[in-house]
C-alpha cells in the first residue's frame, strides 16, 4: 500500500523588531505599553551593568566565578512580564534580567557567586528556584511544581530556562516527556546562545532548530528572536495562553547569542571568532530597544547616561553592601542539613571534631587536656 | 517565699521553699520519671537544702510529662520542678493514639495468595522465627553487667598470654581500667625474662595523676558545699577567738564508768561534758545566744539547744539537741546517738538542725587535742573536746597517773569578751575537775 | 489486630497516611493500574484515584527529579523506584537535589519525599534486582535511610518516614515481602526513625543487623544456643549507635551481618564507632558477615552469596571463641 505521511509539522520565527530597527506593526502594536517599556528597559540596563561591575568585581578578587548574563537579557525578561507573579521561573543561571523584574533583590545572586548560601533562600512569594549548578537538571523541578499546581487545582503554570547544552542531558527529555505525557503546565524555554562553554551548539543539537525538540514529544513549538523583547513578550503570551488554557507543555526557543565568556574562568578568545562575536554585538537586545525607543520620542541619550549611572550606583552599592554582610558561622554547615539536627551531627558541630576522643574528652586519661 | 501560686491549670510544679527563706535547692535525685501517675502521697524528688536531704512530695495528683531538671543541678525556688500532663492534651510519646480506621481498610489489604505478586523473580515460603524473637513491651535495657573489667585491647592481650582473668584484676587506669602493670603485678613480681626474682613487698599503688598531680577531680557540691558556705559565712562574720585549757578528768572517768555500771548503759564521756557546759552556760548566759546581724542584734537565749558536730560521709553535720540542761545523761546520750545516726543515713530533718544555742565537737574520738574550732554561726560559741589522754599529773606535789581532756574554746569576739570566754572555760574545768558536782 | 505480610503492611501504612493527609501522592512505574510489581500499592490507584497514584514514564531520575519539584511545593510525594538496582539513574537527582535543597537554601525550601525502593537479594531475579546499595545514600549527608525487617517495623517507620520533612530512603527488603506475618496493629502508630530496636537479649555476644538479615541472624542465634543480643538497627542514618554500644559493653563482643558487600559497608561504621565508644570492652575484633566483594552474582549462585544462617553463626562462634 501506498506510503502516507503520519505527520508533517512546522516551525515558526517570530520577529517583531528586528536588528535594524524595524517594527511589525501588525504583531507589535500594543504589545508593550510605553510605561513598561521603560521600565523593562530599566531592568535590563540594571542587568548590563551589573555583569560589568561583578565582572570587574571578580577581576579583583571579591567574587568567585562570575556567568554573565551579556546579551541574552530580553528572553528572560519577556517571559518574566508575561507571566503571573506567581508563575514559577526556574531558572538555571543566565536569567538575572527576569528575577530582577519578579523582584529577586540582586543581592541574592551575588552572595551566591560569593559563595555563601544564604543568598538562595528566596522568600516564597518570589516564586522563583535557587540557581541551579549542575546542567539539566532543574526542568524536571519545575515540572513537579507545575504538578503540584494542577494537583491543587490552581492556576499557576512555571516556566523553566535551559541553553542548547541543557537540552542534550537526559533529565531535559524526562522533564518533556513528564509534562507532555502526564498533561503539566510547563512551558519549556531554550535560551539557545549557540555556545556551551566552548562546545557550539551544532553537537548539542544538529537539527535546524533547538524548538523541533518539543515536536517529540507532541508539544507546540515555537522559536522567536531572543535578542527582541517584543518577540519574546508575543512568544510566551501564546506559550502561556496554551498552557494555562489546556493544562499542557510549551516549547519555546529564543535564539539570543553568549556575548560575554562562560564564566569569569572562561576566555572564550580561545575557540571562537571575533568576527562572530561582533555580528551578535551588533544584535544586541539593549541597543536595539534604545534605538527604537529614542525613534519613537520616549528616551533619550541624555536619559541613558543619567540611567546608567545610576544603575551603576545602584550595582555598586549592592557590592558593598554584599561585602559587608556578616560572615556566616560554623554552625551554618549543619544547621539546615535536617529540619532537626541527628545527635551524630549536633556532636561533631558543637564540638568541632569528628575523631570520637575529641568529641568526648572524658575518655582521655588526662582530662585536663580536654579543649 | 511564703504563698508562692501554683498555677491554675497544674501544668507545672514550681519549686516552693523547703526550708526558711531558701532560694534554691540542689536536685539529688528523682524518685519519678515522665509517665508516672502520682498521687499527693507521691515523692517526687529529694532535694538537699542547707544540711537536710528533702523529699518533695507531688503537691497534686497528674501524671508527670516532663523533668525539669537533672541529678546535680541547683533547682531556683520559684521555678518549674516538673511539669504536668494537662487534661486534653496528648500524653507522652509512649500511648498509642487510636486512630479511627474504617474497616474497609482492613479489607482491601491483598491477601492475595494465587498472585505471586511479583513480574520478575519467585518467592518461596514462609519464614518463621521461634518466640524467642516475639515482640515484647519496650523497656530500659537491663543493667550493665558488673564485675567486667575495662582494658584497651592491648592489656587483654598480656592477661591472656599470662594466663590471667582479667576480669580478676583491679584496674588503677583512668576510669578504673586495668593497666599492663596491673596484670603484671597481679601476677606477681616482674616476668621479663633475664631478672632474678626479687622478694619485695609488692608497692603500694601510686594514684595515677596528671600534669598537674590532680588524682581524682571532685565536684564541689551537696552537703560539702552547704557546709562549705556556712563556715564561710561564720569566718567572715564572728570575730573568732579561742581559749585553751585542761581538765584532769580521772575522777570524772571512774565516775563515769560507775554511772554506766548502774544505768546499764555505757555512756562516753560526751554526756557528761554536756551537762557541764549546759551548767555553765547557766552560769554564763551570755555565751548561750544567737547573733542576729540582720537586724543588729544579740539574743541571749533561755533555752539550751546544744549542737552536737556529727562526723559523716558527706561532711559535718551539726544536729541540735534541745533543751540539754533538761535532760538526764542518760537521756543526752540516747540522743546523740539518735540524732548521729540519722544524720549519717541523712533522714535528719532541716528543723533538727536548727535553732541551736552553744556547739560542743568531740573532735577528741579522732585525735588531736587543741583546736580552733569554728563557731557554728549564728551561735556565739564552741567548744571543741580532744582526745583525752593519760598523764603524769601533779597534785599537792605528788604525782600520780591521771585523765587530761583538753579543751578549747572558741567566741564570738563581738558578743563575748576574752575574760568572760576564760571564765566561761574555766567554770567548765571547774565542774568536769567535780564530778559531784556535775551529778 | 491482624497477622500482615509485609506487603500488606506497607500497604495498609499507605492507605491510612493518604487517608489522613491530602498532600501524600505516590509516583513511579506501574505503581497506579498494575498495583505495583510487588502488589504493595494494589488497588490505591481505584481508591485514591488516577491522580494520587500516577503511572509515570520509565525514567527514574525523571520519577525523583517531578517529585522533588512536587516536594518544594509542599506536597508529600511517594515516588517508588522499582528495584534499588534501578536508583542509578536517580542518583543524581537524589544527592545533587533532594538531599542539598534544604542546606542550599537555607530552609527556604525543602524535600519532604519518600522514596520507596524494594531491596536485597534471594528472589530468583535477573541481575540489578538483587543489590543492596544502602550504604551509598547513607553515605550522603542530608538523606535519611531506613530499611525495616518486618511487617510491624515497616508500617511504623513508613508512617514516620512519610511525615518527615527531610527525604528519606525507604528499603523495602523484597525477599521478604510476603514471607513473614507479624501482628500489625490497625490503630495508627509510629516507630521513630533513628530508633533500634533489641530484638531479644543476651549476655555473650552482640549481633547487629537490619532489613531481610535479621531473619537470618535469628536462625544463627537458634542454632549456636549461646546467649546473643540481637539489634536490628532499622534506620541506618541517622543511626542509634546508643542502643549498640550499650549492648556491646555490656557484651563484649559483635558480629554485624549485612547483604551489601564488605568494603565500605555500612557495617564498616557500625564497627568503627563500636571500636571508639566500647573500645575498653571489647574483647575481640568486631566481626562483619556480609556479600562478598563481588558483584551480586546471578541467582543459580545467588544462595552462595547471601550471608545464610550458616555462616553467621560461624562467625558468632569464632568471635565467641576469641
Amino acid at each position: 500500500m501506498p506510503i502516507t505521511t503520519a505527520l508533517t509539522t512546522t516551525i515558526e520565527r517570530v520577529s517583531i523588531l528586528d536588528e535594524h530597527g524595524n517594527f511589525d506593526e501588525k504583531l507589535g502594536k500594543g504589545l508593550i505599553p510605553d510605561a513598561d517599556l521603560l521600565k523593562l528597559y530599566e531592568t535590563m540596563v540594571t542587568c548590563r551593568t551589573m555583569d560589568e561591575v561583578a565582572f570587574k568585581v571578580q577581576r579583583s578578587g571579591r567574587m568567585g566565578t562570575y556567568p554573565q548574563n551579556m546579551g541574552q537579557e530580553a528572553n528572560s525578561l519577556g517571559a518574566a512580564y508575561a507571566l503571573n507573579n506567581d508563575d514559577w521561573l526556574v531558572t538555571c543561571y543566565r536569567e538575572n534580567c527576569g528575577l530582577m523584574w519578579r523582584g529577586v533583590p540582586i543581592d541574592s545572586f551575588l552572595l551566591h557567586w560569593m559563595g555563601d548560601e544564604r543568598g538562595n533562600a528566596l522568600p516564597r512569594a518570589h516564586h522563583a528556584t535557587p540557581i541551579a549548578v549542575p546542567i539539566g537538571t532543574q526542568m524536571l523541578h519545575a515540572t513537579g511544581l507545575a504538578w503540584a499546581a494542577k494537583y491543587r487545582g490552581q492556576k499557576q503554570i512555571a516556566c523553566t530556562f535551559f541553553g542548547d547544552g541543557a537540552t542534550s542531558e537526559g533529565d531535559f527529555h524526562e522533564a518533556c516527556n513528564f509534562a507532555a505525557n502526564l498533561d503539566i503546565p510547563v512551558i519549556f524555554f531554550c535560551q539557545n546562545n549557540f555556545w556551551a562553554i566552548s562546545v557550539p551548539g551544532r553537537i548539542q543539537c544538529s537539527a535546524p532548530t533547538v524548538a523541533q525538540r518539543g515536536v517529540a514529544y507532541g508539544m507546540p513549538c515555537l522559536q522567536v528572536d531572543g535578542n527582541d523583547l517584543f518577540a519574546v513578550v508575543y512568544g510566551m503570551r501564546k506559550a502561556i495562553d496554551h498552557a494555562r488554557t489546556t493544562g499542557k507543555p510549551f516549547f519555546i526557543e529564543g535564539v539570543t547569542y553568549r556575548l560575554g565568556d562562560h564564566t569569569t574562568a572562561d576566555d572564550a578568545r580561545r575557540y571562537r571568532d571575533q568576527a562572530e562575536v561582533d555580528a551578535w554585538k551588533a544584535r544586541d537586545p539593549i541597543i536595539r530597544l534604545r534605538n527604537y525607543m529614542t525613534k519613537k520620542g520616549i528616551w533619550s541619550d541624555a536619559k541613558d547616561a543619567a540611567l546608567r549611572e545610576a544603575a551603576e550606583a545602584t550595582c555598586m552599592a549592592t557590592i558593598e553592601r554584599c561585602e559587608q554582610i556578616e560572615h556566616p558561622v560554623r554552625g551554618d554547615v549543619f544547621n539546615h542539613t535536617f529540619a532537626e539536627l541527628p545527635a551524630d551531627l549536633v556532636i561533631q558541630r558543637e564540638t568541632g571534631h569528628t575523631h570520637s576522643l575529641g568529641q568526648d574528652p572524658s575518655q582521655l586519661p588526662n582530662a585536663s587536656n580536654a579543649r | 517565699m511564703a504563698g508562692l501560686k501554683q498555677p491554675d491549670d497544674k501544668s507545672h510544679f514550681l519549686l516552693p521553699d523547703l526550708g526558711e527563706g531558701l532560694v534554691e535547692a540542689e536536685l539529688i535525685s528523682w524518685r519519678v520519671k515522665p509517665g508516672d501517675v502520682v498521687t499527693t502521697s507521691s515523692i517526687l524528688a529529694e532535694m538537699q537544702t542547707d544540711k537536710a536531704l528533702v523529699e518533695v512530695p507531688s503537691p497534686w495528683p497528674g501524671t508527670v510529662s516532663e523533668l525539669c531538671g537533672k541529678p546535680g543541678d541547683i533547682m531556683k525556688v520559684g521555678k518549674p520542678l516538673v511539669r504536668y500532663a494537662v487534661a486534653g492534651a496528648a500524653p507522652a510519646a509512649a500511648a498509642k493514639a487510636p486512630a479511627c480506621v474504617s474497616a474497609s481498610a482492613a479489607a482491601g489489604v491483598p491477601d492475595s495468595d494465587a498472585d505471586q505478586g511479583t513480574v520478575v523473580g519467585t518467592m518461596s515460603g514462609t519464614l518463621t522465627v521461634s518466640d524467642r524473637f516475639a515482640r515484647k513491651p519496650e523497656h530500659a535495657s537491663a543493667a550493665p553487667v558488673r564485675g567486667k573489667a575495662l582494658a584497651t585491647p592491648a592489656v587483654r592481650r598480656i592477661a591472656r598470654e599470662m594466663g590471667i582473668d582479667i576480669n580478676k584484676v583491679a584496674g588503677t587506669g583512668h576510669s578504673g581500667r586495668v593497666t599492663a602493670s596491673d596484670v603484671h603485678g597481679f601476677a606477681g613480681g616482674s616476668t621479663t625474662a633475664g631478672f632474678a626474682p626479687r622478694a619485695v613487698a609488692a608497692p603500694t599503688p601510686i594514684p595515677p595523676v596528671d600534669k598537674d598531680g590532680v588524682s581524682q577531680r571532685i565536684a564541689f557540691r551537696g552537703v560539702r558545699r552547704k557546709i562549705a558556705e556556712a563556715l564561710d559565712r561564720s569566718v567572715k562574720t564572728a570575730v573568732h577567738f579561742t581559749v585553751v585549757d585542761e581538765a584532769d578528768v580521772t575522777e570524772l572517768d571512774r565516775k563515769r564508768r560507775e554511772y554506766s555500771k548502774v544505768v546499764g548503759q555505757k555512756l562516753s564521756m560526751m554526756p557528761f561534758i554536756m551537762t557541764a557546759i549546759c551548767r555553765a552556760l547557766r552560769k554564763h548566759p551570755s555565751l548561750n545566744a544567737n547573733v542576729d546581724d540582720a537586724n543588729s542584734e544579740i539574743l541571749i537565749k533561755g533555752v539550751i539547744n546544744l549542737s552536737i558536730a556529727v562526723d559523716t560521709d558527706s561532711g559535718l553535720m551539726v544536729p541540735v539537741v534541745r533543751n540539754a540542761d533538761q535532760c538526764t545523761m542518760v537521756d543526752l546520750a540516747n540522743q546523740v546517738k539518735v540524732l548521729a545516726g540519722r544524720c549519717r543515713d541523712r533522714t535528719i530533718s532541716r528543723e533538727e538542725s536548727m535553732g541551736g544555742t552553744f556547739t560542743l565537737s568531740n573532735v577528741g574520738s579522732y585525735g588531736g587535742m587543741f583546736a580552733t574550732p569554728i563557731i557554728n554561726y549564728p551561735e556565739v560559741g564552741i567548744l571543741a573536746a580532744g582526745r583525752t589522754k593519760e598523764r603524769v599529773l601533779v597534785k599537792d606535789g605528788r604525782f600520780y597517773a591521771g585523765l587530761v581532756l583538753p579543751l578549747s574554746l572558741s567566741c564570738d569576739h563581738r558578743v563575748v569578751d576574752g575574760a568572760e570566754g576564760a571564765r566561761f572555760l574555766s567554770t567548765i574545768v571547774g565542774l568536769l575537775e567535780d564530778p559531784s558536782s556535775l551529778l | 489486630m491482624a497477622n500482615l505480610t509485609l506487603v500488606q503492611a506497607i500497604n495498609l501504612a499507605l492507605i491510612q497516611e493518604m487517608e489522613k493527609d491530602d498532600r501524600v501522592i505516590l509516583l513511579g512505574e506501574d505503581v497506579g493500574n498494575n498495583g505495583g510489581v510487588f502488589r504493595v500499592t494494589e488497588g490505591l490507584q481505584k481508591r485514591f484515584g488516577a491522580h494520587r497514584v500516577v503511572d509515570t514514564p520509565l525514567a527514574e531520575s525523571g520519577i525523583i527529579g517531578t517529585s522533588i519539584g512536587l516536594a518544594m511545593a509542599g506536597l508529600r510525594p511517594v515516588p517508588e523506584i522499582q528495584f534499588e538496582g534501578f536508583l542509578g539513574p536517580a542518583y543524581d537527582q537524589i544527592c545533587s537535589h533532594a538531599a542539598r535543597m534544604r542546606t542550599r537554601t537555607r530552609g527556604a525550601f525543602t524535600v519532604p519525599m519518600t522514596i520507596r525502593v524494594p531491596v536485597g537479594g534471594g528472589i530468583h531475579a535477573p541481575e540489578l534486582h538483587s543489590d543492596s546499595p544502602e550504604t551509598f545514600y547513607a553515605h550522603q549527608p542530608g538523606l535519611k535511610v531506613v530499611m525495616p525487617s518486618g511487617p510491624y517495623d515497616a508500617k511504623g517507620l513508613l508512617i514516620s518516614a512519610l511525615r518527615d520533612p527531610d527525604p528519606v530512603i525507604f528499603f523495602e527488603p523484597k525477599r521478604i515481602y510476603r514471607a513473614i506475618r507479624e501482628e500489625v496493629p490497625e490503630d495508627e502508630y509510629t516507630i521513630p526513625l533513628g530508633k533500634a530496636r533489641v530484638v531479644c537479649e543476651g549476655t555473650d555476644l552482640t549481633v547487629v543487623s537490619w532489613g531481610a538479615s535479621v531473619i537470618q541472624c535469628m536462625q544463627a542465634i537458634e542454632a549456636s544456643g549461646r546467649s546473643i543480643e540481637l539489634i536490628d538497627l532499622r534506620t541506618i542514618y541517622p543511626m542509634d549507635i546508643e542502643t549498640v554500644e550499650q549492648s556491646v559493653s555490656k557484651t563484649g563482643r559483635c558480629v554485624i551481618v549485612h547483604e551489601a558487600p564488605r568494603t565500605c559497608g555500612v557495617g564498616s561504621e557500625v564497627a568503627t564507632q563500636i571500636m571508639e565508644k566500647c573500645f575498653l570492652h571489647l574483647e575481640a575484633p568486631v566481626q562483619r558477615v556480609t556479600g562478598f566483594d563481588t558483584i551480586m552474582p546471578y541467582y543459580k549462585l545467588e544462595l552462595e552469596y547471601l550471608p545464610d544462617a550458616a555462616r553467621i553463626q560461624r562467625g558468632i562462634e569464632d568471635c565467641l571463641a576469641y
